[in-house]
């Protein structure tokens, strides 16, 4: 929830225009809900948690020097907003892990908003054979349960947890191979 | 499988949903800028005076602009009544006293226009005070025309660090909120409620006696002044002395040099009990007094700012060396950067969890209810009633969801859904001052129970060296010497610290500050130890355990990669054991996951988009 005054700090504070935000929040927006997802929201908190970090942006003394300082800027606002809805929710968090996930974002994500990485994972995906590509579609595009992969693909629910974690094993594996990222141990 | 591992792979995993065609970012462009460019007002709405070195010109070009204008409309007016006469219709005049409207629009207009600085300090007070109904500090321009003050009263304009404030030359005057700062010497005195006597030439050391009684005389003359005034004035503890001006905070509370100073603190513990009595008396006849939808004068004590306000007032004025209105975590720890690690992150940790907005600084509100949380007994019922009452806008004395989140800036609508559903015992829809109270007051023992499970790991009801160290440094937590400590001695223990962290009543800036960073580092060991249970997961299909690894599809798995690049299907082979059991290590972050699912999604249907 904005103030008037909120908006009208943001206006007078920051000095950035209507149109420089539009672009700010175009470029940055799909990074700050990927990376909100990393710490550990759902998709609707993460689809919170990033507006409010754009409104906490803009009604603070925020100046765009760059994409990187603004990307970092939105990261930390993100990650304090999120802690924040934890401590509402009476929910504990290890700051360690959220410290590990800024230091691979910054190691893995070389264009603020992910797209690398994505695109690469959709080569990946697409490198599978058609029965663990299926299943990983199965459940995030149509977050079926165990049961119904397990009947679309003929195989036991054991099978399919097994499938499943192949699947994003081989897929991680190429995603690192072709990111170059470091294997995780 | 070491923490950035496990990032690593939790990244991945997201970005693998999203490639399959699962949760992906949404655009917001649109809300997001509706949220902060919408209704944007197309008129200052501050009205911010001219500096006071160009006033001469800027009042004169001002008069002679409305001087033509009235002599316009007048021309105009005379013209039009004579068309009138003529039976043209008086109508005509419309489009002239448009016209001249339009141009006292440009002239208040202009007039209003701020110089840069002015605006952003201007602003940077909005935002400090935004839901205060006074700013400390108002333009000169309301001078003292609506306060009391001594027939042969006189002062000057001081400016002081960009600030325009007064120096009394003589006589006694009433400041109020909406007075601007007193400057005397290198003392700095602003009146944030209620309202405070400074009298020139007046040392309570040598006056105290007759011409105390004469000058209250003559202050009862041209004000009256109430019972509890007088007695605080006729107390000469009550007054403070910046070198020859006498100041008395007659009512509600001031600050010196950025440090609180109440009416309260008068020194006599009997009257200050009897303050602190009669407000609650007050509060709790909220209703009665709300309905009749009068407020108590100035005389009233403590009805508007708790101390809690004015020592996070004076935090800020102390620490906040960007002077933004708000203390980042340098300002705020500062010696946090020669800190050790464990200790710095204790602060960060700490400092997240004050920052309730989460925007990386800690504003006046913040540091309100931080402070209220570390008083105790009385001064804290008596913050959180009046923040209570701060919550309630339209005075009714309950608190609709809708106040709590107008007067809560960043709590999101889910984290206000959620306080609602426990608070709202009675479920009306609205929280009464009771249902709030028992509310904080379950809080802070819920917290300590928390953080007492939290380290009693084995769950024997008793903490251990082993699992509180503290045991081994600080001896008096273990009350009966037994070795261990029982619930009792730690909450016992835990109280004490945050009491020894309480300066509630008068107190210097430096302090305040440091009693702040001791109820922060004496919550250092608890945050630390909080951040050590971790139980958040992104992935539902991550934390799916997988005891049955060797499954009849494990022969499947070379199969399932078929290009060149998937090719070393051996190696992931040969992991699969130990990416089983880390997902199984993650597999109890189930439940608290799609807890947080819920009132995620909540919070989606209610923001839309």
């Amino acid at each position: 929830m904005v103030g008037r005054k909120d908006k009208m700090l943001a206006q007078a504070k920051s000095g950035v225009t209507r149109d420089e935000l539009a672009g700010i929040v175009d470029r940055h927006q799909a990074g700050v809900w990927r990376y909100l997802r990393a710490l550990g929201c759902t998709p609707a908190l993460a689809d919170d948690l990033m507006q409010e970090a754009f409104v906490v942006l803009m009604t603070r003394d925020f100046v765009h020097h760059g994409d990187a300082s603004t990307g970092a800027y939105l990261r930390k606002t993100a990650r304090n907003l999120f802690l924040a809805e934890c401590r509402h929710q009476g929910r504990q968090v290890n700051l360690e892990d959220l410290d590990a996930v800024e230091a691979v974002w910054k190691e893995t994500i070389s264009d603020e908003s992910g797209e690398t990485m994505k695109g690469a994972l959709q080569q990946c995906l697409r490198s599978l054979t058609d029965r663990p590509r299926l299943a990983l579609e199965l459940r995030y595009r149509d977050k079926a349960s165990r049961e119904q992969i397990a009947e679309r693909l003929s195989i036991k629910a054991g099978g399919v947890k097994t499938l499943l974690q192949r699947a994003r094993k081989l897929v991680e594996e190429c995603v690192r191979r072709r990111l170059n990222l470091e294997a995780g141990s | 499988m070491s923490s950035k591992d496990k990032a690593q792979s939790r990244l991945i995993s997201v970005m693998l949903e999203e490639a399959a065609g699962g949760a992906a970012p949404p655009d917001r462009s649109k809300a997001i800028l509706e949220q902060l460019y919408d209704d944007m007002p197309r008129v200052p709405l501050q009205v911010i005076p001219p500096k006071q070195g160009s006033r001469g010109n800027r009042g004169m070009l001002y008069a002679l602009i409305g001087g033509g204008a009235a002599v316009a409309a007048l021309l105009v007016l005379l013209l039009a009544m004579n068309f009138s006469d003529d039976g043209t219709s008086p109508g005509a005049d419309q489009p002239a006293s448009a016209a001249s409207g339009e141009e006292d629009d440009q002239v208040r207009d202009e007039r209003n226009a701020p110089d840069r600085g002015e605006r952003r300090r201007q602003s940077d007070r909005g935002t400090r005070n935004e839901r205060k109904v006074t700013p400390l500090v108002t333009p000169l321009e309301v001078s003292f025309a609506p306060l009391a003050r001594s027939e042969d009263f006189t002062w000057q304009a001081a400016e002081r660090q960009g600030e325009r404030g007064i120096q009394l030359d003589k006589g006694w005057v009433f400041l109020d909120p909406k007075a601007p700062p007193l400057f005397e010497d290198n003392h700095d005195l602003r009146v944030h409620d209620g309202r405070t006597l400074a009298v020139k030439n007046f040392d309570v050391s040598t006056d105290a006696g007759q011409r105390l009684e004469t000058l209250m005389n003559q202050v009862n003359d041209r004000h009256p002044l109430g019972d509890e005034e007088k007695q605080r004035m006729r107390n000469p503890r009550n007054w403070k002395q910046l070198r020859d001006v006498g100041i008395c905070v007659l009512a509600g509370g001031a600050l010196l040099n950025g440090s609180p100073l109440l009416a309260q603190d008068s020194g006599d513990t009997a009257a200050k009990e009897d303050v602190v009595k009669s407000s609650e008396e007050k509060s709790s006849s909220h209703e009665s007094s709300s309905s009749s939808g009068t407020n108590n004068d100035s005389g009233s004590v403590g009805n508007s700012g708790s101390a809690e306000e004015l020592k996070a007032a004076a935090l800020i004025g102390a620490k906040d060396a960007d002077k933004n209105g708000s203390l980042s975590f340098e300002e705020f720890f500062p010696t946090a950067a020669n800190a050790p690690e464990m200790a710095r992150k204790a602060m960060a940790d700490r400092f997240a969890e004050m920052d309730s907005n989460g925007d990386g600084e800690l504003n006046q509100d913040e540091l309100v209810v931080v402070l209220s949380k570390s008083s105790s007994g009385t001064d804290k019922v008596q913050g959180l009633k009046n923040h209570f009452k701060k919550l309630d806008a339209d005075n009714n004395g309950f608190v609709t969801q809708t106040e709590f989140m107008a007067g809560m800036p960043g709590v999101t609508q889910a984290a206000a859904d959620q306080f609602f559903t426990s608070a709202d015992t009675d479920g009306d829809g609205q929280l009464s001052e009771q249902e709030y109270l028992a509310t904080k007051s379950a809080d802070i023992g819920d917290q300590i129970r928390k953080q007492f499970d939290m380290y009693d790991k084995n769950g024997d009801g008793q903490l251990t060296k082993d699992e509180f160290p503290i045991i081994g440094v600080d001896a008096s937590i273990d009350a009966d010497g037994d070795g261990s400590v029982s619930f009792e001695e730690f909450e016992k223990f835990i109280k004490e610290k945050v009491k020894s962290g309480d300066h509630s009543g008068s107190s210097d800036s430096s302090s305040d500050s440091s009693s702040s960073e001791d109820s922060s580092s004496s919550h250092k060991s608890s945050s630390s130890s909080e951040s050590k249970s971790a139980n958040d997961s992104s992935s539902a299909e991550d934390s799916s355990s997988s005891s049955d690894s060797s499954s009849s599809e494990d022969s499947s798995s070379s199969s399932d990669s078929k290009s060149a690049e998937d090719s070393d299907s051996n190696s992931s082979k040969s992991n699969d054991s130990s990416s089983n059991s880390n997902s199984q290590k993650s597999s109890s972050s189930q439940s608290s996951s799609s807890s947080s699912k819920k009132s995620g999604s909540g919070a989606k249907s209610s923001k839309g988009s």
